[in-house]
């Protein structure tokens, strides 16, 4: 029998994503395209993991509204472990809104996250037989920091290593005291800036906070840059590698791309630099697509994309 | 039915087919023939052999005559010329700052025409460009975008074996590779390992593909239960060129016998997609 090989921690979401037609006007309504669809990191990451073949469990919560249904319908793709969501009666789905400019990059954005405390300890602990399996956990900063410590302490003591998706600024600062137990974490310029306190404005800079998320205890610190790229550091090595060039149909959900093909990666026993050059690859696919999970994410295009 | 020869007008290429006429032509004879791209110099590949009509790929384009000695000397003069106009054009594409990396620069053998290969990430608006080059090499100009595998062809090199590159000296054309092959032949999946000097998948993952997936369907899957000689348990390793299964048994020992020696009482796939597979905690 196949335990799964990583098991997704987080949040599940339903995106709705305005994108405007032309410059953005403040105070008054724009014309523009509105899309919906499933979204939340760990959900994007699981679907992504999935679609490269790699057999991945989420653990997130959803409630018994149409949001929470749409959430599970379009998170069904082979390979995709959902018997561990929980479903809430009559409480609300989290959901993220967000507003893109003509380019497909985001303006602001609400979340509405509340649901997420329903994941507590407890439920991370009646999972306890799919950390002793995983070969890895990969956990977003959108659950409670009691969860969170929970999760943790089970790949901990079940050694398995654990990849942090801090998500937001916001929500960084839950990370922070934690970053002894992340074994790899891929925090965006901002993120990193909040999780190191030191500014991440170039490449300099990014390498400095790199090596300084290794001083407090990550072993692989993967800050992404947008379209500058990404720069990591390891106990080996370290460097940066250059986005790939693509059109942008929409930005979200291209870093849950990028941790996805890292751990595929790291899973498949690659070396760190091959890695977060699959991480790169992965990105741009999701850069190509109005959806959050690109739905022709697989090993064959990454591979094709990937520039060696 | 139509008489045919086969010509090859670069190496590892394509093999073209044309109407000989009443040339009484040989394989190594270079000829001049009329392509849908202008008049071209080849070499034949394959005599002149009958066919039947429904396997000539229409239109027959003849062959014009055999490659004279003065052709032959228009060609090499021509080739010689080839790199010169190379680092011109480069110079061009570096002048207008276009998004091109120049790969090659080719004259067809009487310089009635120039091709430039380059490849790009994206689309490039090259008008303004052929003009440039048109003014300057005097002849009709062609930009042709490649791929990543065609340039590999057209550069050559070596590959991680050690040899030359399959493309570059004998595979002529590029047949559909993908990840699946790998998997099927238990390779690993680093990029670095299974992908070629063009940056995309070895080719040679195709090479034995057929051979290791007709073996692996006289085998069982992994995660099967199979019944062996020394009792039940579930396969936990294939190796294809031996034809061998390791399985676990139910007392954990883990044992290799000859897949002919097994049999499968249950599919992996059954118990994945089971009711069993859930919630074991």
């Amino acid at each position: 029998m196949d335990a799964p090989e990583v098991i997704v921690v987080g949040a599940a979401c339903v995106d709705i994503k305005g994108k405007a037609l032309g410059q953005m006007i403040d105070a008054t309504s724009n014309p523009g395209k509105i899309k919906l669809s499933a979204g939340g990191a760990a959900r994007n990451i699981a679907e992504n993991l999935a679609r490269l073949g790699v057999s991945a469990a989420l653990l997130t919560v959803v409630g018994s509204d149409p949001f929470g249904h749409a959430i599970l319908e379009r998170s069904k793709v082979s390979g995709l472990d959902l018997s561990g969501v929980l479903v809430v009666e009559g409480a609300r789905s989290a959901a993220y809104l967000a507003l893109l400019d003509q380019d497909g990059e985001m303006l602001l954005s609400i979340d509405d996250m509340g649901i997420a405390g329903a994941m507590t300890p407890e439920y991370i602990e009646s999972y306890r037989g799919l950390f002793r399996r995983a070969k890895m956990v990969v956990v977003d900063a959108n659950i409670s920091s009691r969860t969170m410590t929970t999760v943790f302490a089970l790949a901990r003591r079940y050694r398995v290593p654990v990849c942090v998706n801090p998500v937001s600024v916001a929500l960084a600062h839950k990370v922070k005291p934690r970053l002894k137990y992340c074994t790899i974490i891929t925090p965006n310029a901002a993120e990193a800036q909040v999780l190191t306190g030191q500014a991440v404005a170039n490449e300099q800079q990014a390498a400095r906070a790199a090596q300084r998320l290794l001083a407090a205890g990550v072993e692989i610190a993967i800050i992404t840059r947008g379209e500058e790229g990404l720069t990591y550091a390891h106990s080996d090595g370290a460097g940066n590698v250059p986005a790939v060039r693509c059109e942008v149909a929409d930005s979200t959900g291209a870093s849950d791309a990028l941790t996805a093909a890292v751990v595929y990666g790291l899973v498949n026993g690659f070396s760190v630099d091959e890695a977060v050059r699959l991480g790169v690859s992965a990105a741009s696919i999701a850069l190509m697509s109005t959806d959050t999970v690109n739905p022709d994410m697989s090993l064959e295009y990454l591979y094709e994309t990937l520039r060696i | 039915m139509p008489n045919v020869v086969g010509v090859r007008f670069k190496r590892a290429s394509r093999i073209y087919y044309f109407d000989p006429g009443e040339l009484g032509l040989q394989v190594s004879d270079d000829v001049i023939v009329e392509t849908t791209r202008g008049t071209e110099i080849g070499r034949v590949i394959v005599a002149p052999t009958q066919v039947l009509e429904n396997e000539v790929v229409e239109p027959l384009r003849p062959v014009l005559r055999k490659a004279e000695p003065r052709d032959l000397q228009l060609h090499d003069e021509f080739k010689a010329r080839e790199d010169q106009a190379f680092d011109k054009a480069k110079e061009k594409i570096a002048q207008r700052g276009l998004p091109m990396k120049l790969v090659r620069a080719e004259y067809n053998f009487d310089g009635s025409r120039l091709t430039f290969f380059f490849t790009s990430e994206g689309r490039v608006d090259f008008r303004q460009l052929v003009r440039d080059l048109a003014s300057t090499f005097h002849t009709r100009i062609e930009l042709r975008q490649i791929g990543v595998r065609d340039q590999a062809k057209l550069i050559g090199g070596l590959g991680c074996c050690g040899r030359s590159l399959c493309c570059a000296s004998f595979l002529s054309d590029f047949a559909p590779v993908s990840i699946k092959m790998a998997k099927d032949q238990s390779l690993p999946l680093n990029p670095m390992k299974i992908s070629g000097v063009c940056g995309r998948l070895l080719c040679c993952l195709g090479y034995e593909n057929e051979g290791y997936c007709a073996a692996r369907a006289s085998m069982p899957a992994m995660d099967d239960i199979v019944n062996t000689p020394t009792g039940p348990g579930k396969v936990v390793g294939l190796n294809v060129l031996k034809e061998t299964v390791t399985v676990q048994l139910e007392s954990q020992a883990i044992v290799e016998h000859p897949a002919s020696a097994v049999t499968v009482l249950d599919t992996g796939e059954g118990q994945r997609q089971g009711p069993a597979r859930r919630r074991r905690q």
